[in-house]
């Protein structure tokens, strides 16, 4: 796993060194002068040989180091937290608002194979994922926010909460925080803004956990074993959800690895729409704008959640497959 | 299998009882009238004043505040208003500014304003060399003569009081926050004298100022108390929230959306001249460019009218040189050239360019529409005289770069250009003065005469403005004659406001909006 992370750093540093422009400019406001310009690159060792960069940030790295942005003017590690926590709570909760409605509705698809319940899922899913996220964010936004008013357009909380509850940031995940804080009122605020982006990030990989359970479900009904069961006169819904359902974890485990995985960095577009104040955002600005130490920094986090995602779907493999834990 | 599959319904349906209880039960929304909601697509990065270069501004100008404040909203006059400094008076060689400060002012930590402070906090602006500290080159000494006294010497006459009234490196604070330096600024704490003091920085989120209540200039009914600084970043939800009466500004405002809210009786949309500008600067050393017919030829194949009237849609005006119409100096009766592709072709036939070489390369900030539009436009107006005009759009970053260095320079560049503090030397020294090593004169230009010109202006600046302007004039005909460079729009800043707020005026010198002077007319919205 060090390995890996050691490789995608490397890669990262060396891509960001050669792509053209100077964060400086950037970094310096409106109108630098060439001397203002010169002190900076001295100051952030930009001036040095590309292999010495190397060896100073990787001394520092594995610090936990991976010094100031040059855009927020903050510690990035800390900026990272602040923006990961944003994401993770918004992705977590996506996920499992889309396996509670996707495993029911991929079952139920599979049970009732080429009937109208079928059809009706398959064409939700199919229209689910066809969907662009921001405009079904922009219709979700304009409908409950515009028309009725029942919930904010943007942000993480109402700004009125935010300055008149105050709550240590202690997980970063503002439903904890608040709770722990006993601030009633400040949770539901974020209880309400969490409302819309969850909904518009979840559909689409509703829609693939919709498919995936139905198309495994349906492979797993023809087995041997369903037949030997239903033969034993054991009743339908304990066919279907103790002994077939259990067959699709597996594969479905990967799929939600991997959409979760691709979620803390693909989330940009909700991010946006709903002025999430996350990891995807940041990690375009830093793009956009050479911002070296937030690129890394935002490299380092996701490819470390993408590992530890894999690692602990390998172990959850052998928890939920007895087979896998004899070999 | 099947309880957890109850556990799931259960679960769910707490889940949903918890969103529906949190969307009735949320704290009430209804808007405070005396707060003003800014929706600002960025966030600040340097909250130290000594430091703040950018965006920051529009935070802080209403925060901290300068010796002098600027006027420039009645046109290319210039108006000085008393801030800080009550009154200031030059000696006869125009080499020391004696400034006699407000009594009575506090900053929002409680510190006392006084010559010894206002020395304090100029001098480590000095000190630092971060941000815009060169406007202070000329001073070679400050001092405080005794409680409300301070005085600047210069080491050549410069116009201390136009550069005191600069929206960067200029505001006064207190003296304990300069103890504590940057990194307690950093942390996003401020500690000026202007009407409001920080009260919150949410990162990425918003930022809320609150009401100085010792504030000099008092208060009175119906004022802003608090000012929330929203973190927006999509236009369209800028644009959602501006209707829904939840915001009161917007910050990212493009054409089309100016013609639908024009016709909003709830928004209103205002244009007030600015002084910032736009060119393109010609590269005078790289071929074809480098030929001066050739560059002539490429002005005239601007079509000027159009990019100001349907590029910009009434955002712009014609420029006629170099220093805007809202700034002094601007010179009205120069000589520029026009839209004429016949013209064109004359100086393309006089130019030694031969056929096969008529290809120009040109850069700009892909994130602007504008410059996207007009170069566009461009290109085709070029392609009918036989010019190849090649685009590359790209980050600020990466074209100024590339535009530093002769090898990988393009031969056209977009800028957009506005003064560090009120005058017209800023444009002419800035964008065309010789540089060993370019900055910002990516036209590559060097012309002794011109930069003779220029210098003499500056010794004059403070002593004798008419025979400043005089220098500048004839600067700016050489830029003309030279071609350096096509001199397109002035351009106005649009405001967008909700339309019961009343006093909306912004002064060009100031990228802000000043929420001290606005007011909300109750039961008009």
């Amino acid at each position: 796993m060090g390995l890996i992370l050691i490789g995608v750093m490397t890669v990262t540093f060396v891509l960001s060194r050669v792509l053209p422009g100077s964060p400086v400019e950037m970094m310096l406001g409106a109108k630098p002068t060439a001397e203002q310009i010169a002190q900076a690159e001295e100051e952030l060792g930009l001036n040095k040989p590309l292999i010495q960069q190397y060896g100073l940030f990787l001394t520092d790295a594995v610090q936990g180091d991976f010094g100031e942005s040059l855009i927020t003017g903050q510690p990035v590690t800390e900026d990272v937290f602040l923006r990961a926590t944003a994401t993770l709570e918004l992705v977590t909760l996506s996920l499992l608002l889309a396996l509670f409605v996707g495993l029911p509705l991929g079952v139920q698809a599979a049970v009732k194979k080429e009937t109208a319940v079928d059809h009706g899922v398959r064409m939700g899913s199919v229209a689910a994922v066809a969907v662009p996220v921001f405009f079904l964010g922009l219709l979700l936004q304009m409908f409950f926010a515009g028309k009725l008013g029942l919930l904010p357009l943007q942000g993480r909380i109402d700004s009125g909460v935010l300055l008149d509850y105050a709550f240590p940031r202690v997980t970063g995940f503002y439903l904890i925080d608040t709770l722990l804080a006993g601030e009633i009122g400040a949770f539901a605020s974020a209880v309400r803004h969490l409302v819309l982006p969850v909904l518009t990030l979840s559909l689409a990989s509703m829609a693939t956990i919709v498919r995936v359970t139905r198309g495994m479900m349906i492979e797993a009904m023809q087995e041997d074993y369903i037949s030997t069961v239903r033969a034993y006169g054991v009743p339908q819904k304990h066919i279907h959800y103790r002994y077939a359902l259990k067959a699709t974890l597996i594969p479905l485990l990967t799929v939600v690895g991997l959409t979760y995985g691709f979620m803390l960095g693909g989330s940009i577009i909700v991010e946006y729409v709903f002025d999430w104040p996350g990891v995807g955002g940041y990690m375009v600005q830093a793009l956009l704008n050479n911002d070296f130490p937030a690129v890394m920094g935002v490299t380092f986090f996701i490819a470390f959640a993408y590992l530890l995602i894999n690692l602990l779907i390998d172990l959850l493999y052998q928890a939920l497959d007895p087979r896998l834990r004899q070999t | 299998m099947q309880r957890a599959f109850q556990a799931f319904w259960i679960i769910g349906t707490l889940v949903i009882l918890v969103v529906l209880g949190s969307v009735f039960m949320a704290p009430d929304r209804v808007r405070d009238p005396a707060t003003a909601v800014y929706a600002t697509y960025g966030d600040i990065k340097d909250w130290d004043p000594a430091e703040a270069f950018s965006l920051e501004v529009m935070v802080l100008a209403n925060i901290y505040e300068p010796l002098v404040y600027y006027d420039g909203r009645d046109g290319g006059e210039q108006v000085l208003r008393p801030a800080l400094a009550e009154s200031w008076s030059v000696s006869e060689d125009g080499l020391v500014w004696r400034f006699n400060l407000r009594a009575g002012v506090t900053f929002h930590d409680g510190e006392k304003l006084t010559a010894g402070a206002a020395k304090k906090s100029l001098d480590r602006t000095i000190a630092l060399k971060k941000g815009g500290f060169y406007i202070w080159e000329a001073v070679s000494e400050i001092r405080a003569i005794d409680e409300l006294t301070l005085e600047i010497e210069t080491s050549y006459p410069a116009p201390i009081d136009l550069i005191a009234s600069s929206q960067y490196a200029a505001y006064i604070y207190s003296p304990a926050a300069a103890d504590l330096g940057t990194e307690w600024f950093n942390q996003g704490r401020a500690a000026g004298t202007g009407p409001y003091r920080l009260r919150q920085w949410d990162r990425n989120q918003q930022i809320v100022l609150e009401k100085f209540e010792d504030y000099w200039g008092g208060w009175e009914a119906g004022q802003m108390t608090r000012v929330i600084f929203k973190v927006v970043r999509e236009s369209a939800t800028q644009v959602q929230l501006l209707l829904a009466g939840e915001a009161d500004f917007l910050s990212l405002i493009s054409v089309d959306l100016v013609s639908a809210f024009e016709r909003n009786p709830e928004i209103r949309v205002d244009y007030i001249p600015s002084w910032k500008n736009s060119q393109f600067l010609l590269n005078t050393q790289k071929a074809p460019t480098n030929d001066i017919n050739f560059r002539k030829a490429l002005t005239h194949a601007w079509d000027y009218s159009t990019v100001a009237n349907e590029v910009y849609a009434g955002s712009a005006d014609v420029s006629r040189g170099i220093i805007p119409r809202s700034l002094w100096g601007h010179d009205e009766t120069l000589e520029i050239p026009v839209f004429d592709l016949e013209k064109a072709r004359q100086y393309l036939e006089a130019s030694s360019i031969p056929f096969d070489e008529r290809k120009i390369t040109i850069s700009y900030i892909a994130a602007s529409e504008a410059y996207q539009s007009a170069v566009e436009l461009f290109q085709n107006n070029l392609a009918q005289i036989g010019i190849e005009a090649e685009l590359n759009p790209g980050p600020w970053g990466t074209i100024w770069d590339a535009a530093k260095n002769l090898a990988s320079a393009p031969n056209a560049i977009s800028m957009t250009w506005w003064p560090t503090y009120a005058t017209p030397s800023d444009w002419l020294t800035g964008l065309f003065r010789s540089e060993e090593q370019p900055n910002f004169n990516l036209s590559y230009y060097s012309n002794p005469d011109y930069d003779q010109l220029v210098e003499a202006g500056i010794q004059l600046e403070a002593v004798d403005r008419e025979a400043a302007i005089v220098k500048y004039q004839a600067a700016q005909r050489l830029l003309i004659e030279d071609a350096v460079a096509i001199f397109y729009a002035d351009l106005k800043e649009r405001v967008l406001h909700r339309a019961d707020l009343e006093g909306v005026r912004p002064n060009p010198a100031y990228n802000t909006i000043f929420f001290y002077e606005i007011r909300r007319t109750p039961g008009k919205s």
